[in-house]
């Protein structure tokens, strides 16, 4: 069975809206470290957090977040 | 959009706006820094031609030759110092701006608090070495029964305040600990205590192999082992934190 990671497209929508890291980190109620890592695929979000996330960028979770299949 | 803290945050082609100007900025800046480099090199050449120590006779009214041309120091002096004044002009003018400055990622209160947080876990284990292995000693003292004041009450000071400084900055759930508690650090701390975990269990056993061959040097490799024990799982704790700031 192949093995699924989390993408994203966190830092892409994050620009576009013209906000820093801390800035969204803030927002949510986060450390920078927190998006930071979240977007470089180190740390998988809990779903509280994607959905805060995809809340305050103004989108869904499924546009934020997708499947990888290794 | 409206915000909760009362702001509007930009659409999204005012973000790519923003985006586009912050570039252009950041590029004439660094223009005007490339022109400050050329203008100051230049003034360095003159003012090295200037000291050299060859004899000089007329002053500024020497000339250097530059491409088979004779050319006054002065004319030298007079187009650096115009670079100079030009370069710092353009610097100025092209600054980095508030939107520059904001993109400069400044951490907020809750990551200044976790990297305390991890500081204080990287110096502590430093600061516990000498007490960690002063504690047989001070036993010693008072086994043998004449262990004066200050030992009774250094003696349970050490034994646990070590322990208690790591796990309290870990597991403390004040105010404090609240705003250091997001799911990022729980799951760096959760790390943490897998390989504390993992470091402390391997210690443990060679500590028990220890003390079925020579059970005296069982007790004495006891401080090594308590030192390790909450150390390592302290360090690594912090070394994930750096490494979560640095790239994530």
């Amino acid at each position: 069975m192949a093995e699924r990671g989390l993408g994203n497209h966190l830092k892409a929508l994050r620009t576009e809206r013209g906000l820093t890291q801390a800035e969204l980190a803030q927002r949510v109620g986060v450390s920078r470290k927190t998006i930071n890592t979240v977007e470089n695929s180190v740390f998988i979000p809990s779903t509280l957090l994607a959905l805060a996330l995809a809340r305050t960028l103004e989108t869904t979770v499924e546009a934020l977040f997708f499947l990888v299949e290794d | 959009m409206a915000q909760a803290d009362g702001q509007i945050a930009p659409t999204r082609d005012e973000g790519q706006a923003l985006i586009r100007g912050e570039r252009r900025r950041v590029f004439r800046f660094k223009l005007a820094l490339i022109i400050v480099g050329l203008g100051s090199g230049l003034l360095g050449a003159l003012a090295a031609r200037l000291l050299s120590g060859r004899p000089h006779t007329g002053g500024l009214q020497d000339t250097i030759t530059l491409w088979r041309a004779p050319i006054p120091l002065w004319t030298i002096l007079v187009v650096g110092l115009a670079v100079a004044a030009t370069a710092g002009g353009l610097t100025w003018r092209y600054r980095p701006g508030a939107g520059v400055l904001r993109l400069i990622e400044v951490p907020g209160q809750r990551d200044r608090m976790q990297n305390g947080l991890a500081r204080w876990l990287f110096i502590t284990p430093l600061c516990a070495v000498a007490g960690v292995f002063a504690l047989p000693a001070l036993i010693g003292q008072i086994l043998a029964g004449h262990a004066p004041l200050i030992v009774w009450v250094m003696t349970p000071a050490l034994t646990f305040a070590y322990p208690y400084m790591i796990l309290a900055s870990l597991l403390t759930r004040n105010r404090i600990g609240r705003a250091l508690d997001d799911e990022l650090t729980r799951a760096l701390r959760a790390q943490a205590f897998t390989v504390g975990f993992v470091v402390a269990m391997i210690a443990l056993a060679g500590l028990f192999w220890l003390g079925l061959y020579r059970p005296a040097w069982m007790v004495e490799g006891l401080p090594a082992a308590l030192l390790i024990c909450a150390t390592v799982p302290a360090w690594t704790y912090a070394f994930l934190n750096w490494r979560a700031e640095r790239d994530g």
